[in-house]
């Protein structure tokens, strides 16, 4: 398998679509790194460093709109996400005229929405394990009865997204940052609660 | 799907920091799902999920990353960004890897992309028009068709090289039947490790006409009345409170922090000696069997419990070194996403030799729990709270009215004690299961069973 990348992967996959008879078609493409650190008793118990992207492709085949979407964008792919979405446009069913889907062929306007923050991504993996030990410390101090933490986890994702269509419309929109805590306390006689902190940075 | 040097220089970077087992997961995944509310196709999905996982462990720490760009140069600096967390002693490690082959468990015919969409869509037409036919109190159906093409290979620093194809397929069936005032809803979903050929094997229309039957029948129940009294739960789906309320309490996950409470307790009795229970990843062709572990560890067939006894538990390699003991092939995960970390595969309380109209005959007031529904648990007490999707009152050992709103509500390791009838017709019922490591296909199993004594939440 040829691995190709997102603008030849596009091209291709537009020549594809036209060749097969979608009347209008458009790509949404995502592109995402996350980080997790679970700490147990003052040992990483979990960590993962990651990388994804993924492609969904819908297009209007007699006037139904089909779908499909891949990770890997080789050869087989474009193959696929146009012949499964062709199939699925054939089958489903577009008779309620409250939901009629179409390509959009953009606005001159869209308001601008800072959701991105620098300051996230600059804080070291070693940084976000070093909180999450300070997370567990402090859960532990608090209170003689809380015999452990299970999940003491520090989370972050920062990721971007596409959008390209046959009406000439194409634009790489925002990208966003954000960061979870979150602890899970058992206690001496094994209640237990559980906390979330979503934090917006 | 990537050469084998490749992974071997892989391994070899994700233990250049001092790490002492290096793991690469590779998954290629064809989805397909079709969904037909009330006769009309609304939802038709199509994808393909690509990607790796790759995990390195030192003693009882991991660490987890992935990645679907799997270019030798991405890989290469994934498994280095995995070695970076563990921070040990630099070192230069050779990994030679050597090609296993697994058994093929589950035999598949019609692989299930290479069925047209037309003839999936002919199945839910099939289903829909039997629910909807059953009764006209049926005021909606959803019909739903999922398939799953599974590609894996699994490479790790012990020099294990091996690759898996999964390919399952499942129907589901909800009916709704409504008076005008409420409605009262019915659900089946049978699944193998099948392909397309699933529906040679199984009845469509009698599946069907099931879930409208439940769901017309609760339309017309009475409230349960609420109190402790005998329970008698039925077989398949039943298995459900076992699964979740004594079931992950033996997987190692929970075991091996002390999060269990069957931790330390090998050898004990911690169940009625009527009760034997297994997880048996080998049963050809059922829904949570798999050929080999997502570790690569060839599945097994388990003992839990044996006549009460307490006789194993579900064990991976990470949660393995911090018990000690060996893998029993039940590492799994959702996807290439997530660490893999135990999980059941079919699990299930082992035919008794108690005859179910017996079992009835001899329960002079109490609950017939014919159908389970959803539920919840707190996985470190074992405390679970599970829905009756089906029930009727016991009076005099007959099966009475039907009763809707009935809730069990009790402790796992309480009621394997209070099992004191266990019957012979063992069946498995189907279920996505959501843990750490993602959502995974396993059935659930036990013939009819009654519980002494059991909360039963009601009006």
């Amino acid at each position: 398998m040829e691995i190709m990348q997102f603008d030849e992967f596009k091209d291709n996959l537009f020549i594809a679509a036209k060749k097969a008879g979608f009347e209008d078609f458009e790509i949404y493409y995502a592109t995402g790194e996350s980080f997790k650190v679970n700490i147990y008793e003052k040992e990483i118990d979990n960590y993962s460093v990651n990388s994804t992207k993924g492609l969904g492709f819908r297009g209007l085949f007699n006037g139904s709109m089909g779908y499909a979407y891949t990770e890997i964008l080789d050869n087989e792919a474009i193959e696929m996400l146009v012949n499964n979405a062709k199939a699925n446009a054939s089958i489903i069913d577009n008779t309620n005229k409250d939901e009629i889907e179409k390509i959009y062929e953009g606005s001159d306007k869209y308001p601008q929405i800072n959701c991105f923050n620098d300051n996230l991504t600059n804080v070291s993996e070693s940084d976000k394990i070093e909180f999450a030990l300070e997370m567990e410390k402090i859960a532990l101090q608090k209170d003689k009865r809380v015999k452990s933490v299970e999940y003491c986890l520090v989370q972050s994702f920062s990721g971007s997204m596409r959008i390209v269509n046959s009406k000439g419309f194409a634009n790489r929109f925002f990208s966003c940052v954000f960061g979870i805590g979150s602890h899970k306390y058992r206690i001496n006689d094994d209640r237990t609660n559980f906390l979330i902190h979503f934090i917006i940075i | 799907m990537i050469p084998r040097d490749i992974l071997e220089e892989v391994l070899a970077r994700a233990l250049s920091s001092g790490g002492d087992f290096a793991e690469i997961f590779i998954e290629d995944r064809v989805n397909n799902s079709l969904r037909m509310v009330n006769g009309r196709m609304e939802d038709v999905v199509s994808g393909r999920d690509y990607g790796a996982g790759i995990r390195v462990m030192k003693d009882f720490r991991s660490v987890y990353a992935y990645t679907n760009d799997t270019s030798k140069g991405n890989l290469l600096d994934t498994a280095y960004k995995a070695a970076c967390a563990l921070k040990y002693s630099p070192q230069d490690v050779k990994v030679s890897l050597v090609e296993r082959i697994a058994t093929n468990i589950s035999q598949i015919q019609y692989v299930p992309s290479s069925i047209t969409n037309m003839k999936k869509a002919s199945i839910l037409e099939t289903a829909y028009k039997a629910a909807k036919d059953y009764n006209s109190e049926i005021i909606q159906v959803t019909a739903g068709y999922g398939d799953v093409d599974q590609k894996v290979l699994i490479a790790n620093s012990d020099g294990l090289y091996v690759q898996d194809r999964r390919v399952r397929t499942r129907l589901f069936i909800q009916s709704i039947a409504g008076d005008g005032h409420e409605n009262q809803t019915g659900f089946e979903g049978p699944g193998r490790s099948m392909g397309f050929e699933l529906f040679d094997a199984i009845d469509v229309e009698a599946y069907a006409k099931e879930a409208s039957r439940t769901a017309v029948t609760m339309l017309h129940a009475i409230p349960c009345p609420a109190g402790r009294m005998p329970v008698i739960i039925d077989n398949g789906f039943g298995g459900v409170i076992f699964h979740e309320a004594c079931g992950h309490a033996l997987e190692a996950t929970a075991v091996a922090k002390n999060h269990s409470v069957f931790t330390n307790k090998l050898g004990e009795k911690i169940a009625s000696e009527k009760v034997t229970a297994i997880d048996d990843g080998t049963i050809p062709n059922a829904w949570g069997s798999i050929n080999i572990d997502d570790e690569g560890t060839p599945a097994l067939k388990k003992v839990l419990i044996e006549e009460g006894i307490l006789k194993g538990y579900m064990i991976d390699k990470l949660n393995g070194r911090r018990m000690g003991r060996e893998s029993t092939g039940s590492s799994r995960r959702q996807s290439y996403k997530y660490s893999p970390t135990s999980r059941m595969t079919n699990t299930y309380i082992a035919a008794g030799e108690d005859n179910e109209t017996d079992i009835i005959a001899s329960t002079a007031e109490g609950l017939y729990a014919k159908k389970m529904g959803g539920g919840s648990v707190n996985p470190v007490t074992g405390e679970f709270n599970f829905a009756v999707a089906e029930g009727y009152l016991i009076k005099d050992g007959k099966i009475d009215k039907p009763v809707r709103g009935a809730t069990l509500i009790g402790k796992g390791a309480e009621v394997l004690l209070r099992i004191d009838q266990v019957g012979k017709n063992m069946q498995m019922g189907q279920g996505m299961c959501g843990s750490i490591s993602g959502s995974v296909p396993t059935n659930v199993g036990q013939p009819m069973i009654r519980v002494s004594e059991l909360t039963v939440g009601g009006r």
